[in-house]
């Protein structure tokens, strides 16, 4: 994706600032990494540096996703994204295990009560009082 | 691509053509499956990232209680068509992160700090959103 792409979260009447390490970090990789840096320190690099737009962007007053989103930018591996929010909400208590196993109840416990309800009709007695609803000469 | 791929993939591309779920609201009895409850679990979890790049997307969800999948799908610059799937393991020593190609790692840092506030994140809005519960205590909203 062309970095001119990106999105813009700021307002209309803001110039949004680009990050210097997409210069620096996405151009090693398309100039075939002239500095020599290795992966890791390109890594290392490119954290450090979202990590600083990051704060920025927190401190700013505006909170947004555009900083992960620089991370698929012609990078080998893909980067966890950042979320949106800075701080971490509630339930710092429960683990990711906990939360998971939380969500996969909920799932579960869902779809066992959206089964449809089955309709068992009443035995037809063709001798009895029912006859009549299907004997078409009656 | 591993069996968890190709399910969670499956679980989630079943159909050719991707249609804006709906969720019915006026057929109680309307039986979810569990692929559209992901479907819009990972509608939400898309949306944690912030806004999705033009011409990309995005699927974040939890598949079972020890997988978290992260699937991007654009364009490169030629109009190529590009994606990367990414699975987090809940282990008991960290989480680990599996791509295709046999890469592991277990995460830490910044990163594991952004995957952890991500599963916060969807835990509290698809507890509120999807399964109208309190994300607390896990108890019924009434």
């Amino acid at each position: 994706m062309p970095i001119e792409d990106t999105p813009n979260f700021l307002n209309d009447n803001e110039q949004p600032e680009k990050p210097r390490w997409i210069d620096e970090v996405v151009l090693e990789f398309r100039n075939g990494n002239p500095n020599h840096l290795t992966y890791d320190q390109l890594q290392e690099k490119k954290m450090l540096a979202m990590t600083q737009t990051a704060v920025k962007a927190a401190s700013s007053g505006y909170i947004s996703g555009h900083v992960e989103n620089y991370a698929f930018v012609n990078t080998p591996e893909p980067i966890t994204p950042q979320p949106a929010a800075v701080e971490v909400p509630h339930f710092s208590q429960l683990s990711e295990l906990d939360l998971s196993k939380r969500i996969e109840e909920f799932r579960t416990v869902l779809l066992q009560e959206r089964e449809p309800q089955l309709f068992v009709p009443e035995p037809i007695n063709l001798e009895g009082k029912n006859r009549q609803d299907f004997d078409l000469a009656a | 691509m591993s069996d968890v791929f190709k399910k969670a993939l499956s679980l989630l591309t079943g159909t050719p053509a991707k249609e804006t779920l709906r969720v019915p609201k006026n057929r109680p009895f309307k039986k979810l499956t569990e692929r559209e409850l992901l479907s819009l679990e990972s509608q939400i979890g898309a949306s944690i990232f912030g806004e999705i790049p033009k011409g990309h997307r995005r699927e974040f969800f939890c598949l079972d209680k020890d997988t978290w999948i992260w699937h991007e799908e654009w364009k490169d610059e030629k109009g190529a068509p590009k994606s990367t799937t990414t699975r987090y393991e809940l282990h008991d020593n960290g989480i680990l992160k599996v791509q295709e190609g046999a890469k592991y790692k277990y995460i830490e840092g910044e990163e594991l700090q952004n995957l952890r506030v991500a599963i916060r994140m969807y835990y509290e809005q698809v507890a509120r959103k999807v399964y109208k519960r309190d994300p607390q205590t896990g108890a019924p909203i009434a």
